[in-house]
This record gives C-alpha cells, sequence and structure tokens, in this order.
C-alpha cells in the first residue's frame, strides 16, 4: 500500500481518494466534483507544457493545476 | 408558466433547448437578472429558459450563479433535468440537489444511444423508483422525444407547492454522503464498463491533439486554416456575390429615381447614405458569419476546452487561466459574447484580466477595414497580412496583461478546474440556428445603428450649420472632423474623412466603412481606389494599427459596465485609446524610416 499525491501517479496510474487537503471553494468544487473520500482516479496525460494535468474520475475527464493535485492524497492501486 | 431546463456543462442542453424551441428562442430580460438568458415559447403560455450550465449548487463561477439565482428567484414552475447518461452519478449529484428544493422536476436522460453503442445499460423504470422523479429517455433528440419530456412537465407542472431555499451541502460529510447515495441508486441498475469505447475513442484524439509535441502546433494549424478559409476562400467568394447582388439593385432603384425625376437631395440620400452605407457593410456579412460558424465547430466538438487545457500554463504566467483561451478566441467573433463567457472564470481577477485583454483581440466587425486596406496595398498576402494584423493585436495585449498582472493584487482562490467533455460531432440544427440567430443579429444592427449613423453621417456631410445643402468640403461635418483632424497628424492620417470614420466607429466598428464610404461618394467596389489617393503605405498600416487597438464599441463598453462597473469600462476605452494612439504613432515613425532607407 503506498500513499501519495496525485500529480505524482503516472499516466495510466490509479489511485483512490484518501483526503483532499485544501480548504474553502476550491475544496468544495473539488468534492462537488466528485473527488469524495475512496473514489477511484486515473491518471491520464499531463498537459504539452507539463501543467496542467488531466484525470479520468466517476467516468469523465477533468482537468486540474498540479498545484491542486499536490493536495490530493491518494493510495496507488494499480 | 415557465419551464427551466437545467444541467451540467456539456450534457446536451442546447441540443435539447433547440429541438423545443426551433427558430422561436430569442434573448430574454428577466426583472432582477442583469443577465441575458435563452427564452423559448413553447406555445401562448409557456416558455421554455435555457439556463447555464452548472455542476452544483455550492456555485463556484458567476455563470452557476446566474442559473441557481434563476431558479431561486424566479421559481420556474417545472425544472427539466438534463442527465449525461454516460457520465451519470456526477449528473445525478447536482440531480439530488435540485430534489431537494422542492421544484417538480422531471429528467431527460440524455445520449443513450451513445452508452447503448458502448455496451452500457440503465435500467431506466428502477432508476425512476429509486431516485423518485420521472425520467424521459433520449436518444438522438427527435421531436417525439422532447415532446414527450413536454408532455411529462405539464403533467408534475402542479405539483409544485413552494420552494425551499435552504440546503444543506456545504460540508465534507454531506457531499461524500450524497455521493454514496448515488452509487447506491446506480448499484445493479446502472451498468458503464470499464475499458469502454468512447473513453477509448476520446483518449486516442486526445493523444493528437494535447499531443507534448504536436499539441500546440496542431492548435496554430488548425487557427491557420480557419482563417485562411475564412479570409481568403469562403469568405471572398460569397462577399463578391452580396456586392454584386447590392449593386444591381442600387443601380435599379437609381434608375428609377431618375426616371421619375425624384427630389435630388432623397437622391443622394438614398444612393450615398443608405445604399453606401449598409451596402459598404452588408457585403462582410458572410466572411462574419463564416468566422463564427467555424468558432461553434470549436466550442461544440469540444476541441475548445482542449484549447483551454493546452494554454493554461503559459495563460498563467500573465495571471489568466485555460478558460480565458475561450473568451480570447471568441473576442475574434465579437468582444460582446468574449466578455459575457468570462463568466465560466471562477477567480474575480482573472476574470478582470481577461476582460481586459479581450478588446485586443480584433473582432471581426473590422475585418472590412482591414480587407480594404490590404486589397490595397498587400492583395498578394492576403491571409497573411491578416495574420499579422491579429497576432500583433494579441502580443500588444498579452503584454499589457502581463504589466497589469505585476500591477493587481494578488487573490488566493485563482486556479483551473475543468471539464474536458467527451469529443463530439457538432450537430447540424445547433450550427445552423447559431449561425441564423447571428445573421439576424448582424442584419438587425446593420438597419438599426449602421442606418441611423448613415443617415446621420449623410445629414451631417451635405448640410452646413444653417442647414443649406453644401459641397462636403464646406460641410458641418468637415468643420467638426478639421478641428480634431491636427490630433492625428503625427499617426499620419489628418484627412477630415478619415478621422471622423474613426469617430463614428466607437458606435460601431462597421460604420467606419460606411462611413468612408458616404463621405467619399463612391461604393465598396471603387472605394480602394479612392483611398489609395489618400493614404500611402505608410500610414495605412498606422491607420490600421489605430483601428486594430483603439477603443472597443458602445456595446462592449457596455457590456463591461454590466460585468463589472462604469469605472472600469471608461478606464478600458481610455487606455485602448491612448495605446493606440502611441503605438500607432511609433509604428508610423518606424516605417517611414525603413521607407527611407530602402
Amino acid at each position: 500500500m503506498k500513499i501519495t499525491s496525485l500529480d505524482k501517479l503516472k499516466a495510466g496510474e490509479k489511485g483512490k481518494v484518501i483526503s483532499v487537503n485544501l480548504t474553502g471553494k476550491i475544496k468544495y468544487r473539488l468534492l462537488d466534483m466528485g473527488i469524495v473520500k475512496n473514489t477511484i482516479i486515473e491518471m491520464t496525460k499531463k498537459a504539452p507544457l507539463g501543467d496542467p494535468i488531466q484525470i479520468f474520475i466517476k467516468g469523465y475527464s477533468l482537468s486540474i493545476r498540479k498545484k491542486i493535485a499536490e493536495k490530493i492524497e491518494v493510495e496507488v492501486t494499480s | 408558466m415557465i419551464y427551466a431546463l437545467v444541467g451540467n456543462q456539456n450534457c446536451g442542453k442546447t441540443t435539447i433547448f433547440n429541438e423545443i424551441t426551433n427558430m422561436n428562442q430569442h434573448i430574454g430580460n428577466f426583472p432582477g437578472v442583469t443577465v441575458d438568458i435563452k427564452v423559448g415559447k413553447i406555445n401562448d403560455n409557456c416558455e421554455i429558459v435555457d439556463l447555464p450550465g452548472l455542476y452544483s449548487l455550492n456555485t463556484y463561477t458567476k455563470e452557476e450563479k446566474i442559473s441557481k439565482e434563476f431558479i431561486l428567484n424566479h421559481k420556474p414552475n417545472v425544472i427539466i433535468n438534463v442527465v449525461d447518461a454516460t457520465n451519470i452519478e456526477r449528473n445525478l449529484y447536482l440531480t439530488l440537489q435540485l430534489k431537494s428544493l422542492g421544484v417538480p422536476i422531471v429528467i431527460a436522460l440524455n445520449f443513450l444511444d451513445e452508452l447503448e453503442s458502448n455496451k452500457g445499460k440503465i435500467d431506466i423504470l428502477e432508476l425512476e423508483k429509486r431516485i423518485g422523479l420521472p425520467i424521459v429517455p433520449l436518444t438522438t433528440v427527435t421531436k417525439k422525444e422532447v415532446n414527450e419530456i413536454l408532455v411529462k412537465a405539464n403533467q408534475i407542472s402542479n405539483n409544485y407547492t413552494s420552494i425551499i431555499k435552504e440546503y444543506d451541502d456545504v460540508t465534507e460529510k454531506n457531499i461524500t454522503k450524497k455521493y454514496s447515495d448515488i452509487e447506491k441508486i446506480c448499484y445493479g441498475i446502472v451498468f458503464i464498463p470499464q475499458q469502454n469505447k468512447i473513453k477509448k475513442k476520446n483518449y486516442k484524439i486526445d493523444k493528437l491533439l494535447t499531443n507534448k509535441i504536436l499539441g500546440i502546433p496542431i492548435f496554430i494549424a488548425i487557427m491557420y486554416i480557419i482563417f485562411y478559409l475564412t479570409f481568403n476562400v469562403l469568405g471572398e467568394y460569397f462577399s463578391d456575390l452580396i456586392n454584386l447582388g447590392i449593386a444591381t439593385v442600387k443601380d435599379l432603384v437609381e434608375n428609377f429615381l431618375i426616371s421619375h425625376h425624384t427630389n435630388k437631395i432623397i437622391q443622394t440620400l438614398i444612393i450615398e447614405g443608405i445604399f453606401n452605407g449598409i451596402g459598404a457593410v452588408l457585403s462582410f456579412l458572410p466572411i462574419i458569419i463564416i468566422l463564427y460558424f467555424f468558432l461553434s465547430l470549436l466550442e461544440d466538438s469540444g476541441y475548445m476546452t482542449r484549447i483551454a487545457f493546452i494554454l493554461d500554463k503559459p495563460l498563467s504566467k500573465i495571471g489568466l487561466s485555460g478558460r480565458s483561451a475561450v473568451a480570447i478566441l471568441l473576442g475574434f467573433g465579437c468582444s460582446v459574447p468574449a466578455i459575457l463567457s468570462t463568466r465560466t472564470i471562477q477567480s474575480e481577477r482573472e476574470r478582470k484580466l481577461t476582460m481586459m485583454l479581450v478588446p485586443f483581440m480584433s473582432c471581426s466587425a473590422k475585418i472590412p477595414i482591414y480587407a480594404i486596406f490590404i486589397s490595397l496595398f498587400f492583395e498578394k498576402y492576403a491571409s497573411f497580412a491578416m495574420l499579422l494584423i491579429y497576432t500583433i493585436g494579441a502580443i500588444i495585449g498579452i503584454i499589457i496583461t502581463a504589466i497589469l498582472n505585476k500591477i493587481i493584487k494578488k487573490e488566493q482562490n485563482a486556479t483551473f478546474i475543468m471539464e474536458l467533455p467527451n469529443y463530439r460531432f457538432p450537430t447540424f440544427k445547433n450550427t445552423w440556428l447559431l449561425m441564423w440567430n447571428k445573421t439576424k443579429e448582424f442584419i438587425e444592427k446593420a438597419f438599426s445603428i449602421i442606418f441611423i449613423s448613415s443617415m446621420a453621417i449623410w445629414f451631417l456631410k451635405s448640410f452646413d450649420t444653417n442647414l443649406l445643402l453644401v459641397s462636403e468640403e464646406k460641410s458641418m461635418l468637415a468643420q467638426i472632423g478639421q478641428k480634431i483632424s491636427p490630433i492625428f497628424k503625427p499617426l499620419g492620417f489628418s484627412d477630415w474623412r478619415i478621422v471622423t470614420s474613426i469617430i463614428t466607429g466607437i458606435s460601431a466598428k462597421e460604420t467606419v466603412i460606411s462611413t468612408l464610404s458616404i463621405l467619399t461618394k463612391t461604393s465598396i467596389e471603387t472605394l480602394p481606389y479612392i483611398l489609395s489617393r489618400i493614404f500611402t503605405i505608410q500610414s495605412s498600416i498606422s491607420f490600421i494599427t489605430f483601428i486594430l487597438l483603439y477603443t472597443p464599441c458602445i456595446a462592449a463598453i457596455s457590456t463591461i459596465k454590466k460585468e463589472f462597473n462604469l469605472k472600469t469600462a471608461i478606464m478600458i476605452s481610455v487606455n485602448q485609446c491612448l495605446i493606440a494612439y502611441f503605438i500607432s504613432f511609433a509604428i508610423y515613425r518606424l516605417s517611414n524610416l525603413l521607407f527611407y532607407f530602402f
């Protein structure tokens, strides 16, 4: 069982959300978009210039900046 | 009665709205709602509104706030909640929030055809039971399917009691619980294969379009192709066609007036004032519509969000976000929708900076002006010259934004969270309706603001202050123009007719050309010839630069005022004028120097 932050996942790797260590509006938006505890997130890719990243979650693709991904703690599942 | 279409972004809401309303749609004004919302008529006592997409009632962007406030304050009789079946869990999150408001809801379950082609399945009857709301399944959104929605909506419209304005969502615990409720609702009746065709298809397209090496070059190439097709190929062909039509009608009318010995003043009013004025503007309608056609393809196909994805990092360097890219690109069409599109930007600071950058993106109303000057001096390099003009505007805008970014106080909450929707083929109907609405808007503008200003210009240039009919050199307009024209001497163009056209351009950029046409007493075909005697290459470059950069039109200024405040609006227009003046001056001097040496 390996725990890391979301931005550290490699393309194609999956992780289970443990916690979203943010506050305020950004945190609630991430929760609203389905990044809640125990959700599986798949890292798809980075943008051509390295930031933001593209993730796959609950059947859709979402793009967020690395700075936010650093604050999302996940347990690597595959 | 009012029905409200509510749903996440990219859930296919607009397609449903278009199928219900067809051409019966307009921008509605609701008391208390300061923004434009699309309204369509269903029948004599029932209207439907298309609210901006939202993910949650915990609103995040201005656009979402607009939708939420509409639901709470205008109390639609029925909410038609559009749910994307391929992405059902996140879509149902909003559904559960809406349900707690107590408003009658009918769910329109969209994209079931995509789901099925993907070997996915939903037990709709059981879902209806578990969620406690009526569901209408949609596949290709036919007339029959949307009628079913309206029938269901009508059935439940009497269930309305009162709206509950409190809902208890803003804790992590509550949100997590809602999502686990959704999992329970979907358990055993919603089946979406893990490795599915849609995902693979999107992955493949993204592999190319947001490719690490090719992504940015492809973006540039696509923009170039759009410019090339718009300005060199399609636009030119259709514009020539319209010109021919206008010239034919004009000749017929002129002959008619002469053969019936109509009053000379009325003759010149109709021919010089109306035909030359409006004709000059109308002939550019095709170019503008074609540009909108391509912009709508970018948006509806899903590529626009990929542009935002690619450009977020460089844009964040100057205090903007990837979402600003959408506003920037729309700015090439018209500043007004571009400024409105900034509502999807969450941070107020990013939003303001984006709004300030938009006027540097040359709007389509300026195309006729460039086109004429390019045909004068740079005919061979038309699309390259166009691209150069647009690029110069963008670069200057970026420099100014970078400077503002250093000056304006930083903000904590600025970030970028955006869905990358599935790639979809734009539907014929959506594209067609958009082009139809834009054409309608443009023609209305031509026959209102441009018509009035054409008449006013004709009047001012035909009479002197004693209301005597005089030659234009002695007219009121000439007198005013000659007072102002010395200001523009350092920029290389001080002819009073040119200066007048710059001033009328503030009302709408299209009037620059109509004013020039009227003042030089010529139609659009011979205008370049007349202008070639007024301008040198250097002064025409300076003039184009000034037009590119100076104040946005009245419509854009008032939109900025509505979205922010009067102070910002005035500041933006004054700044643009100053920037335009100094840069045109510099370019004029520089090009004189170059021509001196070479």
